[in-house]
């Protein structure tokens, strides 16, 4: 992996002085969802927060968004359900993720998904989190796999990364 | 479970005023149009019946997602186990700290 790309990088909320338009990560619909109107809705509406990673303010290398999510556990033996609230318990969403595919190969994706967890686990401190879970898109779930992600057993294209991990990454 | 939002019959038949024009490849319509047929339903209502079920599950998975029981024992044996970090988040971590928090 080379390590020539940074600390040329840096990262920002999503603005609207980035150039949305001419980012493509080539999955058609994280393309659909970030160059057109939908994120910004989004955002606008608070459904999730978007971040970018940029050399300059204008030029996106990649985003990612987050927002909240509660995960409710039904139907658990009892030596298991001690160890789960019966209420829904916060989790972080890292809903889409894309970096531009003219910057495959150089690390991006790795360095988005770190400070997505940065960030979650920052949140974490203030709001109480269990993990971080994310809808990986088409081609995606190795890349979480090997980032030591665990996928569903019923929904498999959903992997989780239990805050406890993160933590240790951070502390 | 009532939302609220569910129109009653009378009420269907005043309102449905709004369209949605469609661009869809022949073969994914006529996979509709069998199914349709299947259920016993217009093509119309096929839709509109799927497409508010598949919304209504969208935002319900959106703020609370139900773990069943081979998910959640999933979860639990994670939450129960001592955390460890394999040298992959070992290392990309260290790698992000020293671009992004130690300058």
């Amino acid at each position: 992996m080379s390590t020539d790309l940074e600390p040329k990088y840096y990262f920002e909320p999503l603005g609207e002085t980035h150039d949305r338009a001419a980012f493509s990560c080539g999955v058609e619909a994280l393309d659909r969802y970030f160059q057109g109107d939908p994120v910004r809705q989004d955002v606008s509406r608070r459904v999730t927060n978007a971040f970018v990673m940029t050399p300059n303010g204008r030029r996106v290398a990649g985003f990612y968004t987050l927002s909240p999510i509660s995960i409710l556990s039904v139907d658990l033996p009892a030596n298991l359900a001690r160890k789960l609230p019966t209420r829904p318990i916060g989790a972080t969403l890292i809903g889409r993720m894309g970096r531009d595919q003219s910057l495959r190969g150089k690390g991006i994706g790795e360095m988005l998904l770190m400070d997505a967890l940065h960030k979650a686990w920052q949140a974490s401190k203030l709001v109480s989190c269990w993990a971080v879970v994310v809808d990986a898109k088409e081609g995606a779930r190795d890349f979480y796999l090997k980032n030591e992600f665990t996928a569903f057993v019923t929904r498999p294209e959903r992997l989780f990364l239990l805050m406890k991990k993160i933590e240790l990454m951070f502390e | 479970m009532p939302t609220g939002i569910e129109p009653t019959r009378e009420e269907s038949a005043r309102k449905a005023r709004e369209r949605i024009d469609v661009r869809l490849r022949p073969e994914q319509k006529s996979l509709i149009e069998k199914a349709a047929h299947i259920k016993g339903l217009t093509l119309t209502d096929f839709i509109i019946q799927n497409a508010v079920e598949n919304a209504k599950q969208a935002i319900r998975e959106n703020e609370t997602w139900t773990l069943e029981r081979p998910d959640a024992e999933l979860f639990a044996a994670a939450l129960a186990a001592t955390p460890s970090l394999g040298p992959q988040l070992t290392q990309a971590a260290r790698r992000y700290k020293e671009r992004y928090l130690e300058r």
